[in-house]
């Protein structure tokens, strides 16, 4: 029998060119997802979306006195929770200094940072770091970030002006996203 | 001679079979018992620690895949256990506190899927191919069983038997 005629070499063929078609998918894939940007203003489904914000209160890291959730009543506010060891949350500090400078003077949007699985001066040093203006608390035993139902940092919550949560966003938001999360929440009534 | 030693055969059979009943109904029996036993030892009364340990075990933690709060020591996982533990302190029942975590994070914060909507699949779809499968096993061996309860009818054996002396006693 020649080589050509041995009968297990189509079939080794077709095996060669099966592997090879499915590595150069593998490689494909790979490349695709590596060179993605990051994933941003995803909104995610809450039970608490529609209800009550959950209370916040607690004295703010940067010395600025107490804060209370409640008394920030008649202007939407961005309750971020986020922690000094991720990146995802650096990445987008300087999309939510931009927020809040763009509606300082309207005074209609303010941002309220939550301390996530960090201890208090760690968040603390990583808000100063990115030129946070706004307060930050911190969450020690994890009870606000519960109340909210927060699995990973950062995740944020729109809260309404009459103080109902509007959305939740899971990862890094944007000074565009949040701005259009507001119009939609203000054509809608909030 | 031919006929009696078949009519033996066909004795001994139809003895075997008993047995074989015999030995499912002891299968039955066991099965029954240790159903019953299990359903005892999980009824006994918990304290207060058994039962946020029972609780925290069927609760996925927030932020760590595949592990319950029971299980993990994220804060996260931390936090859920200590309001399960204040809940079962202040008197909730089991679903007070199972609806308090999924009225937060969503019905997906439980590791046991829900018994309603699309979730509930989860609980008839095993039942639905058991019954299938018992089903398809059963028509399978009745039939069988038929097939071989007609060969082992004494009279249809007794004629067989005289025609093969018949026919010169066969092979």
């Amino acid at each position: 029998v020649s080589r050509a005629e041995e009968p297990g070499r189509p079939r080794r063929r077709v095996a060669l060119f099966g592997a090879g078609g499915v590595a150069v998918l593998a490689v494909v894939l790979v490349v695709v997802l590596a060179t993605r940007p990051p994933a941003v203003d995803t909104q995610a489904n809450s039970p608490l979306v529609g209800r009550a914000a959950p209370p916040i209160a607690g004295a703010s890291l940067d010395g600025g006195g107490p804060v209370d959730l409640a008394a920030w009543r008649g202007r939407f506010v961005v309750v971020n929770f986020f922690a000094s060891w991720c990146p995802p949350c650096r990445t987008e500090a300087p999309e939510l200094v931009q927020f809040t400078y763009e509606h300082k003077a309207a005074a209609d949007a303010s941002v309220l940072g939550v301390v996530f699985e960090d201890t208090a001066s760690a968040g603390a040093a990583f808000a100063r770091s990115t030129g946070a203006t706004w307060p930050v608390v911190a969450d020690p035993a994890g009870q606000v970030a519960l109340d909210y139902g927060v699995r990973a940092p950062p995740e944020s919550f729109l809260v309404a002006p009459d103080g109902r949560v509007v959305a939740r966003i899971v990862g890094g938001v944007t000074v565009s996203g949040l701005d259009q999360l507001l119009a939609r929440a203000r054509a809608e009534g909030a | 001679v031919g006929a009696v030693a078949l009519a033996g055969r066909a004795d001994r059979a139809l003895r075997a079979a008993g047995r074989s009943r015999a030995g499912w109904a002891v299968l039955g029996l066991v099965l029954v018992v240790a159903l019953a036993a299990g359903v005892r030892v999980g009824s006994g009364v918990e304290t207060t620690s058994q039962r946020v340990d029972h609780i925290a075990a069927e609760v996925r933690c927030p932020s760590c895949e595949g592990l319950s709060v029971l299980e993990s020591d994220a804060p996260t996982a931390l936090a859920v256990r200590s309001a399960i533990r204040r809940m079962v302190a202040a008197g909730s029942s089991d679903s007070e506190v199972e609806g308090y975590l999924v009225s937060r994070y969503g019905s997906g914060i439980l590791l046991r899927p829900g018994a309603s909507g699309f979730e509930g699949l989860v609980w008839i779809l095993p039942i639905v191919v058991l019954v299938v499968v018992a089903a398809a096993l059963t028509a399978v061996f009745w039939r069988r069983r038929r097939r071989a309860s007609v060969a082992l009818v004494p009279a249809d054996v007794e004629r067989v038997a005289r025609a093969r002396e018949g026919g010169g006693g066969g092979r």
